[in-house]
């Protein structure tokens, strides 16, 4: 078994949104981004995979097995970061201990305790006195205390200053270099993917727009800018997203059409890019 | 079972948030038993508070978005919900075992004699905090603590009409009759609440499982 994390087809249908045909794996030993803008579909997925919500259709395998079916085997698997925290505010570290250490089979005390240390945790503090960049990193603590295979990061740097979401990136490098463990990281902040992840996955309005890995994500697309007067129809209809100035224009591109603007300025793209301008309608550019 | 203690304990850690007004909660029926020169009251007063507390968990469950930490742990749906009654009956019966006792006390040292009748209502109580949150939790696993806040008052209302209504009845003849179908009544009693926490165990399960958190 190569991928920790298996996703197929999976569809889960509200009353006002679809999370449509989504379809993706995570090999053992690699970060994977998963992106898109908000109320694309990210934490609803979070939820499936972690089998807070029912799903419509589809299958979710972890470690090779699936997670409604051996629901307790796969959660030992399982460690998550949110980004806000999910113990009892009034809780001391100790008494997280004490929660957690029952409730998971592997859960290793001296390991905890040695990860508050590691991270500067103080035990006796309560979990509201703790800052959000030391809650987030409690709950990685507790995560690591019972040896997770695959952990589950939803927004974690949301709201985290450069230092705390730098800590966190290395500590996720860390986390995977055995090789045997994966990060499934869940963000909008897209820089944050330019240190660690090896792959992407980015859906949009519920859509799987594009799962692999990161440098061929990033490679796909151009931007190309030029004077919009010379602009072309068949030109606009390989743009994907358009952004108009008084004085030109600057276009998102698949790499493959780059011979349809063989006169314009050329540039690489950075993940936001992609990101922004997939969001924007030629049309209304 | 291991997963369903485990899940019990894991109530009892949220609920030492309400520690300390517990405690107090658990001292009141002696103040009962001084004004009141009673048995009945206090406990089915403190069995009441109780019953609206033990559900508290529902409220910071919900306020605290606990969600989250249901959707991680390695525990059963159905057993985080057999955990949570587990938690509540022991609850029940620690508080009436505490009040039961100090009430006792109280009223030794007023020279007040209890009567069988007072203590075959004050168990009552402990059935009554049964049948009552019986009712309440599958109604708050359907609609959370938010929606579903006057159903968290249920054993206020319940038990406060009870003891009104107890206070009516002429214990007298109320002692006749139990003492002709005492067997019989008590055995109807126990049956019908085991009969409604079974089905509300069924339900409550039921709507957890299919549950969106």
């Amino acid at each position: 078994m190569n991928d920790l994390l298996e996703v197929e087809g999976l569809t889960k249908q509200f009353d006002d949104f679809l999370l449509n045909n989504l379809s993706f794996t995570l090999p053992k030993g690699f970060i994977m981004g998963f992106i898109g803008p908000n109320g694309s579909g990210k934490t609803t997925t979070i939820k499936l995979i972690l089998n807070m919500l029912n799903r419509t259709s589809g299958k979710i395998k972890v470690l090779g097995l699936d997670n409604v079916d051996n629901e307790v085997l796969v959660k030992e698997n399982i460690g998550g970061v949110f980004d806000s925290n999910y113990l009892l505010d009034n809780w001391t570290l100790i008494d997280v201990e004490i929660a957690l250490g029952m409730l998971y089979k592997n859960w290793d005390k001296n390991k905890y305790m040695s990860m508050l240390n590691k991270f500067k945790l103080y035990p006796k503090k309560q979990v509201k006195e703790l800052s959000k960049g030391m809650q987030m990193k409690l709950m990685l603590a507790c995560a690591f205390s019972h040896d997770t295979k695959l952990l589950i990061l939803d927004e974690p740097t949301s709201g985290l200053d450069p230092i705390a979401r730098d800590e966190l990136l290395d500590i996720l490098s860390e986390y995977i270099s055995d090789g045997e463990r994966s990060v499934f990281f869940s963000t909008h902040i897209t820089q944050d993917l330019y240190k660690i992840a090896d792959y992407i996955t980015y859906i949009n309005n519920g859509k799987l727009i594009y799962t692999g890995t990161k440098d061929d994500f990033i490679n796909n697309y151009r931007i190309v800018k030029g004077d919009i007067k010379t602009l072309t129809q068949e030109q606009i209809d390989h743009i994907i997203g358009l952004r108009r100035y008084s004085s030109g224009y600057e276009g998102l591109i698949e790499k493959g059409h780059l011979r349809l603007f063989k006169n314009e300025l050329c540039e690489n793209v950075v993940l936001d890019d992609i990101l922004v301008f997939q969001s924007r309608e030629v049309c209304n550019g | 079972m291991g997963n369903i203690t485990k899940s019990a304990r894991l109530e009892m850690l949220f609920f030492k948030t309400y520690f300390k007004q517990y405690l107090l909660i658990l001292i009141t029926p002696v103040i009962f038993a001084v004004f009141n020169k009673s048995l009945l009251t206090g406990v089915n007063f403190t069995m009441c508070i109780t019953a609206i507390m033990s559900n508290m968990t529902f409220d910071f469950t919900e306020k605290s978005n606990l969600s989250k930490l249901y959707g991680l742990i390695p525990v059963k749906r159905k057993h985080i919900v057999l955990g949570k009654y587990l938690f509540v009956m022991i609850l029940g019966l620690i508080t009436f075992i505490i009040t039961f006792i100090l009430s006792s006390i109280t009223l030794y040292f007023l020279n007040v004699n209890i009567d069988s009748t007072e203590i075959s209502f004050s168990l009552f109580g402990l059935i009554a905090f049964v049948f009552f949150t019986a009712i309440q939790i599958p109604l708050l696993y359907k609609y959370g603590a938010t929606k579903a806040r006057l159903v968290m008052n249920i054993p206020f209302i319940g038990i406060v009409g009870i003891v009104g209504l107890l206070k009516l009845i002429d214990s007298i003849k109320v002692q006749n009759i139990l003492n002709n179908y005492a067997l019989f009544i008590v055995s109807m009693i126990i049956l019908l609440t085991l009969i409604l926490e079974c089905f509300s165990m069924y339900l409550s399960v039921k709507i957890y499982k299919i549950k969106e958190l």
